[in-house]
């Protein structure tokens, strides 16, 4: 009986293990002291030079079909190796589907290549620094390479496209901390924004007309308001406070989206919610009704 | 040559071919057929959300699946089916606003102890209903049953064969009572990925998220058609 016993807790942790995804994702960090009125940052961005873009992909059909497997297994220890064998191949198999999905979907992108790979994060900076405007917390951002703040705000952009070209949504991963001491984060987290519905019937010229205009200024849109969130972020006490977790509905071009999640603003067109993980969604509304808060 | 073997061999093969027997298809519901029709809504027993480890065949695989999967079954049974037991209510609404008398039925309906129907047919429902036309004095009767909820992971033998996945698997349909037909049959299979990364334990919050959203999906997937 104990044998019996401990093959299925042996077993069950190598099955365990194999298709475990690495867990990468952000983990929120709320901010840990309170920044100042009329603080600066500095904007830190990657060290490439390109703003990168993929193509939204959906895992809802990952995965292989289930099915009997024979393990050549002359004893026990024979039994336990054919199965660790067995999960590494199946994980390694799942791993590769994943990545052949990632590909399928960035093919989205391919009409816009010539854009995409002349559109630099000094071009999407400058734009978006220019929308920025000032905020109600008197909060200046800066280029790292302009003035030098007492703050860092350390951004990782990635730019979405939805498969039918409706839609853009940025994942922008910020993390903040005093200007030369990165490793001491006061905040850290996810951004993400979705692009607002646009009227227009061909989207791919939509976003391709004079050398990519509308694409780069609906990025540069998306990412000087997740800039924006997160110094609303920072400035956390001023905020209303947050809601029940319930199930949102929002739209993303003209596909309705939900997401668990409570309320954190709202306005007539777009809604700012906090997910499960703690990152922030800025959303359009569903209906365009029932103005109650600025964000 | 003794006839008992050959006898035996075509009995059980009978038997299994009587067993397989061919999925429903879905039945689209004609437009006004439900205007002044008196119709009964009733709901099989809810399934208790949990995880489904699919295709972990043999005992000792169900046994390492299930220790394997131990932290996400716990976490999972104590997920809330939120507003489902009140979907039949909603349907009501959405039917009288298609101009139907509607009696909601409170007791869940056990669709096992229902007799089988005795005639076959395209179309003919496998249970007699007759018993529920004859307790409510109803036309037809709409029935949906909820039968996976919560999430499920494929297997092959002891080894995972996908990340485990919210689902919503269930079937809706409408029984004309005077000929036990479907008037309306849709198997709603909802099944949704967490975004990227699944295995965050204590609280899952990507299968979380992906969990509410095939509970609203699949609720959707009933009230969408039968409203429009």
């Amino acid at each position: 009986m104990r044998n019996f016993l401990f093959c299925i807790i042996v077993i069950g942790g190598i099955c365990a293990c194999s298709g475990s995804a690495a867990n990468k994702q952000v983990k929120y960090t709320p901010s840990i002291a309170a920044i100042p009125s009329n603080s600066g940052f500095n904007l830190k961005l990657p060290a490439a030079t390109m703003v990168p873009f993929r193509g939204e992909v959906s895992f809802d059909s990952a995965g292989q079909n289930t099915g009997g497997f024979l393990y050549p297994a002359p004893n026990a220890g024979g039994l336990l190796v054919a199965i660790a064998t067995h999960a590494a191949i199946s994980s390694s198999i799942n791993d590769s589907q994943k990545t052949s999905f990632q590909e399928k979907a960035d093919t989205v992108l391919d009409p816009y290549k010539s854009i995409i790979s002349h559109y630099s994060y000094q071009e999407l900076v400058d734009s978006s620094l220019k929308k920025l405007g000032p905020n109600k917390y008197g909060l200046i951002i800066s280029k790292t390479d302009t003035v030098d703040q007492p703050w860092t705000i350390e951004s990782s952009p990635v730019f979405i496209l939805s498969q039918d070209k409706d839609a853009l949504v940025l994942q922008n991963t910020i993390a903040v901390y005093m200007a030369g001491r990165p490793n001491s984060v006061i905040y850290k987290n996810m951004i993400q924004v979705i692009s607002s519905p646009m009227e227009t019937a061909d989207f791919e010229r939509y976003w391709s007309n004079n050398d990519g205009t509308n694409l780069k200024n609906t990025s540069s849109d998306l990412f000087s308001d997740s800039l924006n969130i997160a110094l609303a972020e920072m400035r956390k006490e001023d905020a209303a406070e947050e809601g029940a977790y319930r199930t949102f509905h929002y739209l993303e071009g003209k596909h309705e989206k939900l997401e668990r999640a409570q309320l954190i603003a709202e306005d007539c067109k777009r809604m700012v919610i906090r997910t499960l993980r703690g990152w922030v969604m800025s959303v359009p509304a569903k209906n365009d009704a029932g103005c109650h808060t600025n964000i | 040559m003794n006839a008992r073997l050959p006898i035996a061999l075509l009995v059980t093969f009978s038997l299994l071919v009587g067993c397989a027997s061919t999925p429903q298809a879905p039945v689209q519901l004609a437009g006004d057929s439900l205007k002044g029709t008196k119709i009964g809504i009733a709901m099989a027993p809810l399934p208790k959300t949990d995880t489904n480890l699919l295709g972990a065949g043999c005992l000792l695989c169900m046994a390492a699946a299930s220790v394997a999967n131990s932290t996400l079954t716990d976490y999972t049974r104590k997920l809330p089916q939120e507003d489902l037991p009140n979907l039949k209510n909603r349907l009501a609404k959405v039917l009288r606003d298609k101009g139907a008398e509607v009696v909601v039925i409170d007791e869940p309906l056990n669709l096992a102890k229902l007799p089988s129907t005795s005639t076959k047919g395209v179309n003919t429902a496998d249970k007699d209903f007759s018993s529920i036309k004859q307790k409510y004095q109803i036309e037809k009767l709409l029935v949906v049953n909820v039968y996976m909820l919560g999430i499920v992971r494929t297997y092959a033998n002891y080894v995972p064969t996908s990340d485990p996945k919210a689902t919503f698997k269930a079937t809706g349909y409408i029984v004309n009572l005077k000929n036990n037909t479907y008037d309306w049959f849709l198997p709603v299979d909802v099944t949704k990925s967490a975004d990227a990364v699944w295995d965050e334990p204590p609280k899952f919050p990507g299968l979380t998220n992906a969990y509410f959203q095939t509970l609203e999906l699949g609720q959707d997937s009933f009230l969408k058609p039968l409203s429009e």
